[in-house]
């Protein structure tokens, strides 16, 4: 005993150091993939990147959107279906204006452009109450306010070292495409205009700059002149960008919050469809084994092995996918609900499976001793058979548990707001991989470990009777 | 049939697929009556015990319980395997429970006892083999003969009017036997009819009222021990006999 609990101590500390250095390599490894500045430009070379910008860009072609990608702060209602969650999605202008407070300032107008989007998504006119309709959006709408992350400050032109040694201006940190839209936007106004209105503040060009100094009030030269690089030996660097990373990916924002709201999600999935699945896992292998030992319940035998079939012949995410978009979604059942049932079911089906092989294992004897008594089949299992089989599986029924967690992730594929999507939600924010996805991974991990623990604590009180 | 007899099998007959284990049984067994089944291994004895409470379906025949015939589908089984103890070769205590909730749980269940006349009497019977200190043990603590005796007087607890043994020595470290045998031979002191299939050969001599030897699926020769013992007809019984003693 004292041997294998030296052993179990012995393990574990070489998992965690493993698990240490395996992260230490990873970040190491990751850290140099990364492009690191490797030239400090002098203003001179800045102005000319930025001019050879300019002057590649094509010309009016793109005009006219990129105008209205500028100057265009729109919100629109794509649709709204009574029913379901009020489907509202603001689409609006990436530009440098404050998106909470043109949504605010608009407010009335687009809860009234959301109802007549309704009507027209609703021609074949059912009646409804047009104020309870009016409402549920009006309700929506408020929420997403609540929501809604103010965009404000301007919009910057960044020079960025894409590749060692080749810079291109870029206009904020967008995706490229919309923001050549932007260049092309920024070079229209030097180009053809006196004024320009540019991220709500208005320049006068002719007067007040010229088009090297207009596009000089824009430019924020980060990575030389306004930041020093960092120096130092490569540990201090590396530090100094594992804070920096750490600060970006968690603490900047509360973005944490996308975390624990993830894990509070994947808890509760994991947990209410845990539940179902071994209620329904135990019910499956009890009509299983009452068919295999007295011939009776035949159709719901069958049933339960058509049942078996399926969900073990499939993926779980195939699973999800058909039980939410084709079963649940055009019943208005909302997304959670529609994961817990999915893996309330889909983890029903192991331990049916775990379970029966438990009931299966329980001697023979146990049953002639109960029917011997005078107890009929159905108590017999009840009180002899499935509290011995429950023990025997517990450590069974565990890993699934366990799998089921970890599973849970692929939930994300409809929606749900889980652990998974919550790291994925700050990737797609700061464009980070390592931070947040080892971040999630850890959790996982770090659940998972204590669950572990907890069964051993379980098994052990149980193992009492048999010493 | 006179009054006395608490169970009368007719024609008894059982298959397992193409082999047949019983070939057509007729006993009459009275009130009071200590009957010792014994025979050669795959004569059929155990599977005769074990259609006696009907843990074995017979394929034919009857089996008439105070003029019930039990073999009848319509009748509830359950209600009759309450009269009928029954010890296994392998005890088959439950071993999730204490012994006293062994003991205790078919009379609150099924008889609807209270708990504490169930423990009660449980205690009471445990008292009379000797084990009324282990009630709050687990079966796994106990040694073979102790849980044969709980077997047994968990079967009692349930005031059956017949008892059934299964080879209730063969599973046991020879010198627990004689503890087991013990509270049989007490059992049957006090009048309870029993049936008990064994090898022990001194148990027989000394308590039955009347020996059984089966053999090929029949009884083929059924008579008071100490003719049994000393004056067997059939050849296959003498062959039997010179064996085992």
């Amino acid at each position: 005993m004292i041997k294998n609990k030296k052993t179990i101590k012995l393990i574990s500390i070489i998992g965690v150091v493993v698990l240490l250095v395996g992260l230490l390599a990873g970040f190491v490894v990751y850290s140099f993939a990364q492009n690191k500045v490797s030239k400090i430009l002098t203003t001179e070379e800045a102005q000319k990147i930025v001019d050879e910008t300019f002057e590649s860009l094509p010309g009016g072609f793109y005009a006219k959107g990129a105008q209205m990608i500028i100057d265009n702060t729109d919100i629109k209602v794509l649709s709204v279906k009574e029913g379901l969650e009020c489907n509202l999605e603001l689409e609006c202008s990436y530009s440098a204006l404050d998106v909470k407070a043109v949504a605010t300032e608009h407010k009335q107008h687009i809860i009234d452009s959301a109802y007549e989007n309704y009507k027209i998504e609703e021609a074949a006119g059912k009646t409804k109450s047009s104020t309870k309709i009016r409402q549920k959006i009006a309700d929506t709408f408020a929420a997403f306010l609540e929501t809604a992350e103010p965009i404000s400050g301007t919009t910057k032109l960044y020079l960025y070292e894409v590749t060692e040694g080749n810079f291109v201006l870029y206009l904020s940190d967008e995706a490229v495409d919309t923001c050549t839209g932007g260049l092309i936007s920024v070079k229209n106004m030097f180009d053809s205009a006196t004024v320009a209105n540019y991220g709500g503040t208005v320049f006068d060009i002719t007067n007040d700059t010229t088009v090297t100094t207009g596009i000089n009030q824009f430019i924020e030269l980060r990575n030389y002149d306004s930041e020093k690089p960092i120096t130092g030996n490569f540990l201090v660097r590396w530090i100094a960008e594992f804070k920096d990373e750490f600060y970006r990916n968690f603490i900047e924002g509360g973005k944490w919050k996308y975390l624990l709201e993830g894990l509070g999600t994947t808890l509760a999935i994991t947990g209410v469809a845990g539940l179902i699945g071994v209620l329904l896992g135990f019910i499956i292998a009890i009509i299983r084994c009452t068919c295999q030992t007295t011939g009776k319940f035949k159709i719901a035998d069958a049933i339960c092995r058509f049942y078996l079939t399926v969900i073990r012949g499939t993926p779980v995410m195939v699973q999800l996918l058909i039980i939410f978009f084709v079963i649940l979604l055009p019943m208005g059942i909302p997304k959670f609900t529609a994961a817990v049932i999915c893996f309330g079911l889909n983890s029903g089906a192991y331990v049916a499976e775990i379970v029966r092989g438990g009931i299966m294992s329980v001697d023979k004897g146990q049953n002639e001793a109960g029917r011997s008594l005078g107890f009929n089949f159905p108590q017999t299992m009840w009180h002899f058979i499935v509290p011995q089989a429950f023990k025997a599986v517990l450590p069974a029924l565990a890993n699934e548990f366990i799998t089921l967690l970890k599973e849970s992730s692929v939930a994300f594929y409809i929606g749900v707001a889980d652990l998974t999507q919550g790291g994925l939600k700050i990737r797609s924010i700061t464009y980070s991989n390592f931070m947040p996805l080892i971040a999630v991974a850890l959790i996982y991990l770090v659940i998972v470990l204590i669950l572990t623990r907890l069964v051993g604590l379980l098994e052990r009180r149980l193992r009492k009777s048999d010493h | 049939m006179t009054t006395d007899t608490i169970i009368s099998v007719r024609d008894l007959k059982k298959s397992f697929g193409e082999n047949q284990v019983l070939r057509g049984i007729n006993i009459d067994i009275k009130r009071g009556d200590v009957l010792v089944i014994v025979g050669p291994s795959g004569c059929g004895k155990s599977t005769f015990l074990r259609t006696l409470n009907l843990l074995e379906q017979p394929t034919e025949g009857s089996i008439i319980l105070d003029d019930v015939d039990i073999t009848d589908k319509k009748i509830n089984i359950n209600k009759h395997r309450q009269r009928m103890g029954m010890v296994f070769q392998q005890f088959n205590l439950f071993p999730h429970m204490t012994i006293l909730k062994n003991m205790t749980i078919a009379p609150m269940k099924l008889l609807k006892l209270s708990r504490e006349e169930a423990e009660k009497r449980a205690l009471e019977l445990l008292a009379r083999v000797g084990l009324a200190d282990r009630a709050n043990d687990y079966p796994s603590q106990l040694s073979g003969g102790q849980k044969q005796r709980v077997a047994i007087v968990r079967a009692l607890a349930m005031q059956p009017d017949i008892m059934l043994f299964d080879e209730p020595t063969s599973a046991l470290d020879p010198e627990m036997v004689g503890e087991v045998l013990e509270v049989m031979k007490d059992l049957a002191k006090s009048g309870m009819t029993m049936v008990v299939v064994t090898h022990e050969m001194g148990f027989a001599r000394e308590v039955a009222s009347k020996v059984v030897f089966i053999d090929e699926g029949v009884i083929k020769e059924e008579k008071p021990p100490q003719e049994f013992f000393s004056n067997p007809e059939c050849p296959r019984l003498k062959d039997f006999l010179s064996k085992v003693l």
